[in-house]
């Protein structure tokens, strides 16, 4: 038992389990509704776009680097997709083509400038995400329109046999990143390109081609919750709630993956994921804002790194 | 004699609890230089960042003229009078000659803000005391090796020194070279500075130190005036192989020979690269294990990256007949060929991952079927196997590798190396920095793997590392394969002399000349 | 004198003196609204800004750093600015230095954090940052305030036909300048930002030498903020943000480069007139500001690969 708790895979999920445990606990003194099946469910459909998010920012701080270009990838996804989709099922395979093409593309050209030009990944993706920003804002003029047609609402918002459809989506990808992960020779390549390039190298591993499959894998499951949270909202819009790049970095870091590389996994950003959404809807119901929140979650970022550094 | 700068008394320092520096109890004294000698692993260099304020020793004390003192940085070093010149120099490329002798320390006035004037003509006088002759203004970047190591010397001194550390200060220096850091190195000594001098090269450390000190796995074993104490004589106490070279002896005598008839499992011929070396032609047999040595910096390590896919290179490679050009590792593998690295923790292993991860990171495409792993009973059999292989002294695959020992490292690495069930090894200072008993296993391994039939190339710093489990060793001076020795019939001297590229005519007839 | 023609032509900062001059002979040909003297005026005016907090870049990232930091710490000050000063001399003075203060502070305060968590110092500042954007919301969510007339009037002073804020501008790079080259702190930066380790064993203090650059960086961020509220003549808790990425892209774009300790602050200031002038070109060719972020993020991506390449060319690879 404690053997398993021990294993670094885990990162700090267990301990952060056990801070889910004590919010909800807080949460339902303050609002007895709060734990009610419905509004544990609601939360988890508001979690599941983040942690898809996740995916994709743990593989990239596993590797090693960053991928500050999540949140734009989605944004960029919703205003597309939802322009495309118009609201019928019929423009569903043409928008899928789409956003899977501008994902690929986007994920191809930071994994190549990350691995063969050897530019910092922080500011490759930081630069991307403003391009990113810019193209969504040009090719909505500024003004997202269209809405989401009834599959990806379904998405979103439906249940299959009794759970919010997002949340299956995302257990589903969380079981397959996890296997990618652990049990199979791109997760372990994965880790050892993050842990140590040079000797990843010389053992036989082709890095470059690791680092591009990350950001590809990255812009991937960015684009998959920009459309979960498209069906959610049902519209385009350029008005999100979260800045995706800092609360996903908040939640890997949060979740024991280190910035070191090759340290951690998914399971802990899993679990952070929900900690951060319940954490968020808890300070929701004291009535603190969004600037508060936002402080919050930079803090998070600057503890979590602290107590990494402590640790080694 | 005069009486002690610096002295040690009872020093112990500890690494997560193994012992790196035991009790060890030194003086140095003004007006003296010190020669201190010691394998690579002995502790030298842990003394030294001792002394430097890099590490705090946990027991013992350090007395600074006579003073108990708690040296607490290398500032702190500096101010209480200790230089330490590193073996990378500790030089900034991008700022100029004067401005690394007095970093730390520059002249200024009010503001901060600093007198170049003041700066440039001191930094001249000094440049003119250890005989560099560039301009205080020179970029660093700029310098040759030999100017760095001088200008090195210059910022000691810039900071008044009463202790001058040099390690390894002729490493990278030629002849000619040697002769005038020597010379400064007695002027320091005439002016009444205390040196401590570290080295490779026996003769040297004899030549020039007044007393000299062995270190060996951490202890002081003695300290002697260096004119009651030979070459050999040092060498012994330097190594303690005796007793092992004995045991050893027996067990790494060459079961079978590979004479000359044997297939060439290897063939190299006029591999070049503009920078580090120079058609380099060589075969290596089946069963045979061939030596690589040379001067630090001589294209040695080079040349086996390049055989390694690590480097790229002109000329022509063949294995079991069959031209083989390698790109990258990744294609040197698919061949059998693995390579062990000098660096292991920079390059030979992933610390922060566990035994098995290490183990099977070369491997991986054989341990998975359409890319997902087999991790079953028999693939976790399969790993403890490779481990027990080369005498791990964990059975656990989940175990850290960073919580091993130095030696169980390498063991690691050449654990990984095993499980691609190579054909050629290239090793690279496979001994370096791990204990006796480590350094054993490694040996016979490397014994047993020719027996296997395999190929194998050993660089190494250490000769008679090299006389004591090579076939052949080829001296490697200047980027060339100058001499080859059968190891039966060489020894040290005429190995050393090759290595320096001096007096060809008194170099043994018997010593088959390379390069052919 | 041809050795010194030859050697300027080398800087790191030649290449971006030699684009701008060529930008801005071609802008100032094609286009008579560019050129018309009240444009000058307004993108001189404009680039201050920029070129002040790109100054306080340069510091951080010849240590080796980037301080993500600064655009969090201009919108704090623009905020505070604007919530506490009043008509009277005495509150402007009080207000300014609190402003400097602050930036000072969380200088100091990154300076440390990056010292001791050992990991990119932009991830460290990229966190404080949002804690700065979020303190600064929280105490303004929508632009407002009250800035004094007489502090705006700041911005509009004059010397014969130079603007105000240029000059002061000049004599910041000056300073600048003359620190990074001239005084111990300033060689100590470079130094650790060429050479940590060294620079330790040397006897440099790598703490200090952080805290002094980070400090620097928040200090002309704060007097950046200041100078921003007066001329919006309010506070704007956003208005800080894009100056993060433009002085990093100053910075690596006037030939700074990472962990060398080699750049100057002429090439920044001329990297931040490029950007700048830039921005203006294009809302006189009537691009709108939208295609504008795209061309930032791009020109970031240009700069930071020209750097990664002149760096492959000068060290020579395998």
């Amino acid at each position: 038992m404690t053997k398993f708790i021990r294993n670094p895979a885990l990162g700090n999920a267990v301990p952060i389990t056990c801070l889910i445990a004590l919010l909800l606990m807080v949460a339902g003194t303050i609002a007895p509704g709060f734990l009610a099946r419905r509004s544990l469910f609601n939360l988890l459909r508001l979690a599941a776009p983040l942690g898809i998010i996740c995916i994709g920012q743990t593989a990239a701080i596993l590797s090693g680097g960053v991928d500050l270009s999540v949140g734009s990838v989605a944004i960029l996804t919703n205003v597309v997709a939802a322009n495309i989709l118009q609201g019928k099922d019929a423009n569903n395979p043409e928008a899928f083509a789409v956003c899977i093409g501008l994902a690929l593309l986007i994920g191809l050209v930071n994994g190549l400038a990350v691995a063969y030009v050897g530019i910092n990944p922080f500011v490759m993706t930081l630069a991307m995400s403003i391009v990113i920003q810019g193209a969504a804002l040009v090719y909505s003029g500024g003004a997202a329109g269209g809405a989401a047609s009834p599959l990806v609402k379904y998405m979103g918002v439906g249940t299959t046999a009794g759970i919010p459809t997002a949340v299956v989506i995302w257990l589903a990808m969380s079981a397959g990143t996890l296997f990618i992960l652990h049990f199979t020779t791109p997760g372990r390549r994965l880790y050892a390109t993050g842990a140590n390039r040079k000797t990843a190298r010389l053992s036989g591993v082709n890095v470059p081609a690791t680092l591009v499959l990350v950001y590809a894998a990255s812009a991937l499951s960015s684009m998959a919750a920009g459309f979960v949270v498209t069906g959610n909202m049902g519209v385009g819009t350029l008005e999100w709630g979260f800045d995706y790049r800092l609360i996903s970095m908040a939640a890997v870091i949060m979740g024991g993956t280190s910035f070191a590389g090759g340290q951690g996994g998914y399971a802990g950003s899993f679990v952070s994921a929900i900690a951060l959404i319940v954490l968020n809807s808890l300070l929701t119901i004291i009535r603190v804002g969004e600037p508060v929140r936002q402080m919050i979650y930079g803090g998070v970022i600057l503890i979590s790194l602290w107590a990494s550094t402590r640790k080694r | 004699m005069n009486r002690p700068f610096i002295e040690a008394r009872g020093v112990s320092k500890f690494f997560s609890g193994v012992r790196v520096l035991t009790d060890v109890s030194l003086s140095f004294e003004s007006g003296e230089v010190h020669g201190l000698i010691g394998e690579n692993g002995a502790g030298k260099s842990t003394l030294i960042k001792v002394l430097s304020g890099l590490y705090r020793p946990e027991e013992g004390t350090l007395l600074v003229k006579g003073e108990p003192k708690v040296i607490r940085s290398p500032s702190h070093a500096a101010e209480l009078g200790v230089g330490v010149i590193h073996q990378e120099f500790d030089l900034i490329p991008q700022m100029t000659a004067a401005q690394n002798m007095y970093l730390g320390r520059e002249p200024a006035g009010r503001l901060g803000v600093v007198d170049f004037a003041v700066l440039h003509s001191n930094a001249r006088r000094l440049l003119e005391e250890v005989r560099l002759s560039i301009e205080p203004t020179t970029l660093v970047r700029a310098l040759s090796v030999e100017q760095k190591q001088l200008l090195a010397i210059a910022k000691a001194l810039s900071r008044d020194a009463g202790l001058i550390v040099m390690d390894e200060p002729t490493a990278a220096l030629n002849g000619a070279e040697i002769g005038r850091l020597l010379d400064i190195v007695r002027g320091l000594r005439e002016g009444g500075r205390s040196v401590i001098f570290i080295s490779h090269h026996m003769e040297e450390v004899l030549e020039i130190s007044d007393r000299v000190t062995v270190l060996r796995d951490g202890r002081v074993i003695a300290t002697r005036p260096s004119s009651e104490i030979s070459e050999s004589e040092a060498v012994r106490m330097m190594t303690g192989r005796e007793r092992i070279q004995k045991r050893l002896r027996s067990a790494l005598d060459r079961t079978i020979s590979p004479g000359p008839g044997k297939p060439a499992v290897m063939s190299v011929k006029n591999l070049s690269h503009p920078k580090y070396f120079h058609d380099v032609s060589f075969s290596l047999r089946r069963g045979e294990i061939v030596g690589m040595v040379g001067l630090e910096g001589q294209g040695q390590r080079q040349i086996l990256r390049a055989l390694y896919g690590d480097m790229r290179a002109s000329g022509a490679i063949e294995i079991d007949g069959s031209p083989a050009a390698f790109k990258t590792p990744a294609d040197a593998l698919k061949r059998g060929v693995v390579f062990v690295p000098e660096e292991r923790k920079e390059e030979g292993l992933c610390l922060r991952l566990d035994i098995e991860q290490n183990v099977t990171l070369s491997t991986l495409k054989d341990r998975s079927a359409a890319g997902v792993l087999k991790l079953g009973r028999a693939a976790r059999e399969e790993v403890r196997r490779c481990m027990s292989d080369v005498k791990l002294s964990t059975d656990d695959p989940s175990r850290m590798v960073h919580s091993l020992s130095g030696g169980n490292q390498q063991k690691v690495v050449i654990a990984k190396c095993l499980a691609c069930k190579p054909t050629i090894l290239l090793f690279s200072e496979p001994t370096r920095g791990i204990d006796v008993g480590a350094k054993e296993d490694i040996y016979l391994l490397i014994r047993a793997l020719a027996d296997g039939g395999s190929g194998i190339m050993v660089v190494s710093g250490d000769i008679s590392e090299l006389l004591l489990v090579c076939d052949r060793i080829l001296v490697v001076h200047a980027g060339r394969i100058t001499k080859e020795f059968e190891a039966e019939n060489a020894d040290r001297e005429h190995i050393m002399r090759a290595m320096w590229g001096l007096e060809e005519a008194l170099i043994d007839p018997k010593g088959v000349s390379g390069g052919q | 004198m041809k050795e010194r023609v030859r050697k300027a032509l080398l800087t790191p900062s030649a290449p971006i003196v030699f684009i701008t001059g060529i930008v801005l002979l071609a802008a100032l040909a094609a286009s008579e609204s560019f050129r018309s003297p009240y444009n000058l005026n307004n993108v001189m005016i404009q680039m201050a800004a920029l070129g002040l907090v790109s100054l306080g870049q340069s510091f951080a990232v010849l240590a080796g750093d980037v301080d993500l930091c600064v655009g969090g710490v201009i919108s704090v000050v623009t905020v505070t600015a604007a919530s506490l000063m009043k008509d009277s001399l005495s509150s402007m003075i009080l207000t300014a230095s609190l402003a400097l203060l602050i930036g000072i502070a969380v200088g100091t305060a990154n300076g440390i954090l990056t010292s001791l968590i050992k990991i990119d110092a932009m991830v460290t500042t990229f966190a404080s940052n949002s804690v700065l954007l979020g303190l600064a919301l929280w105490l303004m969510e929508s632009p407002g305030g009250y800035i004094p007339h007489a502090w705006m009037k700041l911005t509009e002073a004059k010397i014969g036909f130079v603007p105000g804020p240029l000059l002061i501008l000049t004599a910041f790079v000056a300073i600048s300048w003359f620190v990074l080259d001239r005084t111990v702190v300033g060689f100590h930066i470079r130094a650790v930002g060429g050479g940590e380790q060294s620079a330790y064993t040397s006897g440099i203090s790598v703490m200090k030498t952080k805290i002094a650059a980070h400090a620097a960086a928040g200090f002309f961020a704060a007097l950046t903020g200041l100078y921003l509220s007066a001329r919006m003549g309010s506070g704007d808790a956003l208005s800080g943000t894009p100056f993060s990425l433009d002085s990093m892209t100053a910075v690596i774009a006037g030939g700074t480069n990472f962990s060398t300790g080699v750049g100057s602050v002429v090439g920044t200031t001329v990297a931040a007139f490029l950007i700048t002038g830039l921005g203006n070109i294009f809302n006189h060719m009537g691009i709108s500001t939208y295609w504008q972020y795209v061309l930032k993020g791009l020109l970031l991506v240009i700069a930071v690969t020209a750097a990664a390449l002149r760096t492959r060319f000068t060290e020579g690879g395998r």
